[in-house]
């Protein structure tokens, strides 16, 4: 029933197959580190000497942390030293705080306080925004521990 | 007024009807991974295909497509978009297959062909229309894994059913 050209096929697709595999699912870098650190943000935050050990599992995932305010280009910053950060957006003030290799939104302005509530962000790839103040922060890092629930 | 038809679409439109209830038998099933779906009408357009040429298939299979939407509810929506183009991508392969010289492909071949290029070219349209995530192209592998899969079973029981077929008109 299966002619020369359907085996040929098979195989082909067969062999292609875990080509395929390994090309796509080998762990690569590239979204999460190279195109939003340009300013060598990533270097600079591995030279940082480890935050403290309270999260060390954790705390090696994420390099640095990007803030996005409305339109304007984001700015990548360390996770390191502790510190809080003022951030304007278009109704107020809000204060980010980085500690031991986390951060999350202080204070902000907007009525809902969505942003203040997502809480502490821990691991490379989480995310928290507020949009009343039209702020948005995450996690960055080569090994964010999920894919699907945040892009 | 009433429309001239020849034997050619009263038999395209039985087999699209066929297509179309397999489409929509299938769309009941749950599937376990979104994208992933046996694909069981495609039988319908392999066994097309094998007895009466390309442009009865593509015609089937266009069809499915429009009327398997209309009665899914899904006409204009994303999905019948990626549906449209998973059957087109499907039908412009097997054109290309059916010009081999030689022997050619048999049903497991055509059917196959046909499932690779559903996937493939689905798969692109909702990279560049719906989810342009990067990230989105690790699932690429295990939809084609799941096309080559469900493409042969498909292949076999198009011969299957061409055979028999065969059989009945001998």
């Amino acid at each position: 029933m299966m002619t020369r050209a359907d085996w040929v096929l098979m195989v082909i697709a067969l062999c292609a197959l875990p080509l395929l595999y390994l090309h796509l699912w080998t762990p690569q870098d590239a979204y999460w580190d190279v195109g939003d650190t340009r300013a060598g943000a990533r270097g600079s935050a591995k030279q940082e000497p480890e935050p403290s050990a309270t999260h060390g599992a954790v705390a090696d995932s994420a390099t640095g942390l990007r803030i996005q305010i409305a339109a304007a280009a984001a700015t990548i910053t360390p996770l390191t030293p502790d510190r809080q950060v003022q951030v304007t957006g278009p109704i107020g003030e809000s204060t980010i705080e980085i500690r031991a290799g986390q951060a999350r939104f202080l204070s902000s302005p907007c009525p809902g306080q969505v942003c203040v509530h997502s809480g502490w962000l821990r691991e490379a790839g989480q995310l928290a925004a507020c949009l009343p103040n039209r702020i948005s922060i995450q996690l960055l890092g080569s090994r964010p521990r999920f894919d699907a629930i945040n892009f | 007024m009433q429309i001239q038809t020849t034997a050619e679409d009263q038999r395209i439109a039985w087999l699209a009807a066929l297509a179309i209830t397999i489409h929509i038998l299938e769309s009941a099933f749950p599937s376990p991974l979104p994208g992933i779906k046996p694909g069981l009408a495609n039988v319908i357009t392999i066994v097309v295909l094998i007895q009466f040429g390309w442009r009865s298939a593509a015609w089937v299979s266009l069809l499915r497509v429009l009327c398997g939407s209309l009665l899914l509810g899904t006409f204009l929506t994303p999905t019948f978009l990626l549906s449209l183009s998973g059957a087109v991508c499907s039908i412009g392969i097997l054109w290309l297959a059916g010009r081999l010289p030689g022997r050619g492909f048999g049903p497991v071949g055509f059917s196959l062909l046909a499932a690779l290029a559903h996937t493939a070219g689905q798969f692109t349209i909702a990279w560049l229309l719906f989810i342009p995530h990067p990230a989105l192209w690790r699932l690429f592998p295990v939809l084609l894994t799941a096309a080559l899969l469900f493409g042969t079973v498909s292949g076999i029981i198009a011969g299957e059913i061409s055979n028999r077929q065969r059989q009945c008109t001998t």
